[in-house]
């Protein structure tokens, strides 16, 4: 026989426990769907990164040219010398990700990307770059100078040894 | 003697069990030809001439469905040299090119397809637009098809890393920093895409997985939807008043 639950006669009582378990059965149900989600969520987010480390060495003070760029070009990373110290800063340009390149016959940094333009100290000349290519921060281990890749410093922040 | 045999064929158990109904030949048995048949139940039993006219649709939702078609037998073939590895990606694209037989063939199919399937999608949109093909009771479905249009260009930009080159790679760089202005969550939602800080491994397989599986499934699912819609508001759209002979 088929069931016609809409004409099906329902005493108040078992009409106030189908309504008590549809309840249950849909929190259950929201529940375990939020829960999957997150689940899910957390699953998709890598706990456990085989990227390079950010920090990153780069020359000893001495060696480092006085009046052009030293391009690191496997760490995205410009290091120059300043007036009493020295200053590194990132070649990720700052408008979609490219890496720029240190063009010494014009004494400028160019992105490929874009057209932005820099100048040797990180500074925006041109093109749709937002902001100067960031300054890291530079530290000395071992007599070895080292940038942090992930760690930003202010743009005339200059590393003095 | 054609007949007899033709008979003999058809006018048995197995036929039978699998074709249910006689030939197209009566109103009846064509209604029944797409009623009973997977393929053809999507499609109205009748449809209006004035609806297949080509300049009403110029075909560009069909034509989108036939370059999906296109994708998918081909890039199921791709898949079988294809390895969505760091070491690999690349060198397995340019042995498709080079090294198997009919790889140049199936991966341009592939590419063009793709490239044209963007494009078709796209006009398919305009033209409903310009038809008024939106308006009550299809309004949900230009929703569908405003997602299914998502869908195309995030297959079409997925597929974009794989064959691992320099324009792959700068092009999915230069992507997701955009997903990276998202205010608040740019950052989170660029890690989420790439599995990382950088396009490196973890992208290309995330970026393999959703091309692969994901988004297809994703994409058939809302097709099936958004023609079955079609079809229950009463096929192309033609405008009221307009009229038009009906036509098995």
């Amino acid at each position: 026989m088929l069931v016609d639950d809409l004409r099906m006669e329902l005493t108040p009582e078992e009409l106030s426990r189908r309504k008590l378990l549809g309840l249950v059965g849909s929190g259950c149900l929201a529940v375990f769907l939020a829960g999957s989600g997150a689940a899910i969520g957390q699953f998709m987010w890598p706990n456990v990164l085989f990227e390079e480390p950010s920090k990153v060495p780069l020359l000893r003070p001495e060696d480092v040219a006085s009046g052009a760029l030293t391009t690191f070009a496997r760490h995205k990373v410009f290091l120059a010398r300043a007036p009493g110290g020295f200053f590194a800063f990132t070649s990720v340009c700052t408008h979609l990700g490219c890496v720029t390149n240190y063009d010494q016959a014009l004494g400028k940094i160019l992105c490929p990307c874009h057209g932005s333009q820099f100048d040797l100290s990180g500074r925006v000349l041109g093109g749709p770059a937002p902001r100067p290519l960031p300054r890291l921060e530079l530290t000395l281990e071992k007599g070895v100078l080292v940038a942090d890749t992930r760690k930003f410093v202010e743009p005339d922040w200059v590393f003095k040894v | 003697m054609f007949g007899t045999l033709l008979n003999r064929l058809i006018e048995n158990r197995v036929f039978r069990s699998i074709v249910r109904h006689g030939f197209p030949d009566s109103n009846r048995n064509r209604s029944l030809a797409s009623f009973t048949n997977f393929f053809l139940h999507l499609q109205p039993v009748k449809v209006r001439l004035k609806a297949i006219e080509f300049t009403r649709t110029f075909y560009l939702g069909g034509l989108s469905l036939a370059c999906l078609l296109i994708l998918s037998i081909t890039g199921v073939l791709l898949m079988f040299y294809y390895h969505p590895s760091v070491p690999r990606a690349y060198d397995d694209m340019k042995d498709l090119e080079f090294v198997v037989s009919q790889g140049v063939f199936l991966r341009n199919m592939h590419r063009w397809a793709a490239h044209l399937m963007v494009l078709l999608v796209s006009l398919h949109m305009i033209r409903v637009f310009y038809a008024g093909a939106y308006r009550p009771p299809r309004e949900f479905n230009w929703v569908i098809g405003v997602v299914l249009l998502l869908f195309t260009v995030l297959l079409s930009y997925t597929g974009y890393l794989l064959p691992w080159d320099q324009l792959a790679y700068w092009a999915v760089t230069v992507g997701t920093n955009m997903a990276r202005a998202v205010p608040a969550i740019g950052e989170e939602m660029r890690f989420l895409m790439l599995g990382g800080h950088t396009v490196n491994e973890n992208a290309l397989i995330r970026f393999y997985v959703l091309h692969c599986v994901a988004l297809p499934a994703a994409l058939f699912l809302g097709i099936a939807i958004h023609l079955w819609r079609v079809r229950k508001d009463g096929g192309v759209y033609v405008e009221p008043g307009e009229g038009g002979e009906v036509r098995g």
